[in-house]
């Protein structure tokens, strides 16, 4: 590693690939991502934030991510717009489900199975990808959606009534609780958010970029744009499969109404909000989303108690018409969402005093 | 230096606060102890409506014996109650995120009306021993020593219950026809394929032909499906969907004169559907009901309970229409009372722990029926559903009225995964 210098370097200067390749490339960018993962991993011992409320927001937050990050892989990478994400983690959650439930498959021997039948089921609703594009595209989503929730509904009717699933367990160790689930639903989360990044980086992460760019310049490269974009759908839904099975495993309770059309719209509206094209944006975006939503859960009912007029369920309502609001702001003040800000504000602080 | 003078009131002060400090206020004077009940509903998403109202009914009951009563009080104390509530969203997960939250609120006793609630959490309240007063039960918590059930006996009974009673008229009117054929008209929602859960050995053993037809949610046209079960003969015909799902059923009847009688289940109550499709699309529909309705004709005798309701409804809703699941949540906050009243008896109101209150309050309600509001609710081991009998009303002139008596429900269980 060079001796880059603690303080702002006004810059960063790679003299080689391998250099300018790196995910980490100053001194403060490893003690910040060290401290974070120390930070992250000793969260749940922290007074004040170890409540067993908002560990569970940060699980949840967590499981989000990953689905999210696949959808990021998939929309904002490759540029072919999915709608129907939940149904995706729907079929990772009952697979994981009904193994462990039926077959009495630990959460370990599962997950990868989840990720599996959700990438299966994820590239066949990816074949009209070869012909369609944009809304056409995003409708046969939606049509994943609809198929797979009636699949569930009327095909096993053991997932529209919800069945026992078991938790994680490690030797004797069962992570039933948030304190203990917390280290399981990161260690995924770190992990695959690891994966994103650099599999983006690489040929693959590439390749994408470049269908989502310019898909007959990209063929014209020399990249098989058809099977690239059967690929994208697989990982997509792949991390949405890995997050489904966390899901159950964290619930202990696998049923189909916990996987809706209106779960597919706010994954969609997270990355625009933090940023399509970026992995970071994805993390804001939850963070973001998941804080606004919190803090209206405590405005909205004040809201209602305060202002009579208002008719009941009015002021949680505000929940939805805000959300609303927002994908519309960043839509039109912000397109490239949080993670271009987030890239303004080190680019200032690389160069700074200079301006230029 | 000047000398202090003798000062009498100092000297009082310090006796006064001696006093205070050596000899605490007795009983009357303490702070009435407050218990947290804890409400995760869906306060906004596509079923808001109706868990609101659920929700509204309980809180308003209970606040109303704050305001009026000073809380609930037994033989050892008195109890204040704090009402929590969460929006779930009717998400499963938000739902569990509710729960530690209020958790760390010090909720003893939680309520709502959502039976995926009832089934997802139910790690979390046996784990944290916070008993369920529901509206409604899944098929898990309904064999749940932690949930205590006020509306039905569970979703599959409410058309096991309504061919029992067709059958029965048909059968004291001479068995007409020979063969008593009904039908059922469902839409795609996921609680349809709950409600005929191995509804096909119920009908066998019944000996009577049941036609089942479906319709997607948000079609506007349920005419064909309504002219296939007229070709086979229907009887009557159960409608299992929601008040829109409902009035849809309704106008495409209208459309073709249909003379058959239609039953709409307890999923969506006969005042949603009167709302929604006005009073002259909705006359003559039928729909069981587990409490006396609020859509009954406000010129007609009214229980106490029903009485008090519309009063507490007229109080806190001023402007807005009155609903049916109003009185499922009202009936809920009755059972907590209820139960909190008993648990007070034996157990000092410091004491006062959700277990506390489940085996003392809750496990003792016997012949419990909500100031008339409903038949007398007994929780017995094993069984927590509550009370088991039903009425059906019809609409007549934008109100409901009896067509039957109170009857008992089925009582077949999903068997539990």
């Amino acid at each position: 590693m060079s001796k880059t210098p603690f303080y702002p370097p006004s810059g960063i200067y790679s003299d080689s690939y391998y250099k300018d390749m790196r995910i980490l490339k100053t001194r403060t960018q490893w003690i910040l991502s060290v401290v974070s993962l120390v930070f992250l991993f000793a969260l749940p011992h922290i007074p004040f934030l170890n409540s067993s409320y908002f560990l569970r927001l940060v699980i949840g937050a967590g499981i989000t991510v990953i689905i999210c990050l696949g959808l990021n892989i998939l929309t904002g990478y490759c540029g072919q717009l999915n709608i129907g994400q939940s149904a995706f983690v729907m079929v990772g959650a009952f697979t994981s489900g009904l193994l462990n439930a039926y077959l009495g498959w630990p959460f370990w021997a599962s997950v990868i199975p989840a990720g599996l039948a959700a990438a299966v089921v994820g590239t066949v609703f990816g074949i009209p990808s070869a012909r369609l594009k944009g809304l056409y595209l995003a409708l046969t989503t939606l049509g994943a959606q609809i198929i797979l929730t009636w699949i569930a509904l009327f095909g096993l009717t053991i997932t529209a009534a919800g069945f026992s699933v078991e938790p994680v367990k490690l030797g004797g160790i069962v992570f039933n609780t948030p304190e203990k689930f917390y280290y399981v639903a990161m260690l995924f989360t770190v992990v695959m958010t690891f994966f994103a990044k650099n599999m983006m980086r690489s040929k693959l992460g590439r390749a994408f970029i470049a269908i989502r760019d310019n898909d007959k310049a990209a063929e014209g490269m020399g990249i098989d744009i058809f099977r690239y974009k059967l690929i994208a759908f697989a990982i997509c839904t792949f991390y949405a499969g890995v997050a489904g099975s966390l899901l159950v495993h964290y619930m202990m309770w696998a049923q189909l109404e916990s996987f809706t059309l209106q779960d597919s719209i706010w994954y969609v509206v997270i990355i625009i909000v933090g940023g399509l094209g970026s992995i970071e944006g994805t993390i804001f975006g939850v963070i973001f989303i998941t804080g606004l939503k919190e803090l209206i859960f405590v405005i909205g009912p004040i809201a209602e108690e305060k202002l009579a007029f208002l008719p009941i369920g009015a002021g949680s309502g505000l929940l939805l018409v805000i959300i609303g609001c927002m994908a519309i702001f960043f839509l039109s003040f912000e397109p490239r969402g949080m993670a271009h800000r987030w890239n303004l504000i080190k680019a200032y602080y690389r160069l700074w005093p200079f301006g230029y | 230096m000047k000398k202090r003078r003798f000062q009498p009131g100092a000297i009082f002060l310090t006796v006064a606060m001696m006093v205070a400090l050596f000899f605490p206020a007795g009983s009357a004077a303490e702070p009435v102890k407050e218990i947290v009940v804890g409400n995760i509903s869906a306060m906004t998403g596509p079923t808001s409506g109706t868990h609101m109202m659920c929700q509204s009914g309980s809180k308003d009951y209970l606040n109303y014996l704050n305001e009026s009563k000073g809380g609930i009080s037994g033989k050892t104390g008195k109890v204040k109650v704090k009402y929590l509530a969460y929006d779930s969203q009717y998400v499963a997960t938000k739902a569990k995120d509710g729960f530690a939250r209020l958790l760390g609120q010090g909720m003893a006793v939680w309520t709502q009306c959502a039976s995926a609630h009832s089934d997802a959490l139910i790690t979390d309240y046996e784990t944290a021993k916070v008993p369920l007063v529901t509206g409604s039960q899944g098929i898990s918590s309904l064999y749940s020593d932690w949930a205590y059930g006020n509306y039905h006996s569970g979703i599959a009974n409410m058309i096991r219950t309504w061919i029992v009673w067709v059958k029965s008229d048909w059968e004291k009117a001479g068995k007409p026809g020979g063969t008593l054929v009904l039908g059922t008209i469902t839409t795609d929602e996921p609680y349809v394929p709950l409600a005929l859960w191995d509804i096909d050995s119920f009908v066998k053993e019944q000996g009577i032909t049941l036609v089942k037809e479906t319709f997607p949610k948000g079609t506007t046209d349920a005419s064909p499906q309504l002219l296939r079960l007229k070709d086979a003969g229907a009887k009557q015909i159960y409608v299992l969907a929601s008040a829109t799902g409902a009035v849809v059923v309704l106008k495409s009847a209208k459309s073709m004169n249909l003379n058959i009688p239609l039953t709409q289940c307890a999923a969506a109550t006969l005042g949603d559907v009167i709302a929604l499709g006005g009073a002259e699309l909705a006359d003559g529909y039928q729909g069981e009901y587990f409490f006396e309705p609020m859509s009954k004709d406000p010129k007609q005798s009214a229980s106490p309970g029903l009485k008090l309701a519309r009063e507490l409804w007229a109080k806190n809703h001023p402007n807005e229409t009155p609903n049916d699941m109003y009185l499922n949540g009202m009936l809920s906050g009755m059972v907590i009372a209820e139960g909190i009243r008993l648990a007070l008896d034996t157990v000092p109101a410091d004491k006062l722990t959700g277990e506390a209150i489940k085996v003392n309050g809750f496990d003792r309600i016997n012949g419990f029926d909500g100031m008339g509001l409903t038949k007398p609710i007994t929780y017995v081991k094993d069984d927590h559903i509550g009370q088991k009998q039903v009425r059906y009303w019809v609409v007549r002139k934008g109100f409901v009225e009896p067509v039957s008596d109170w009857m008992p429900t089925t009582t077949f269980r999903i068997p539990k995964k």
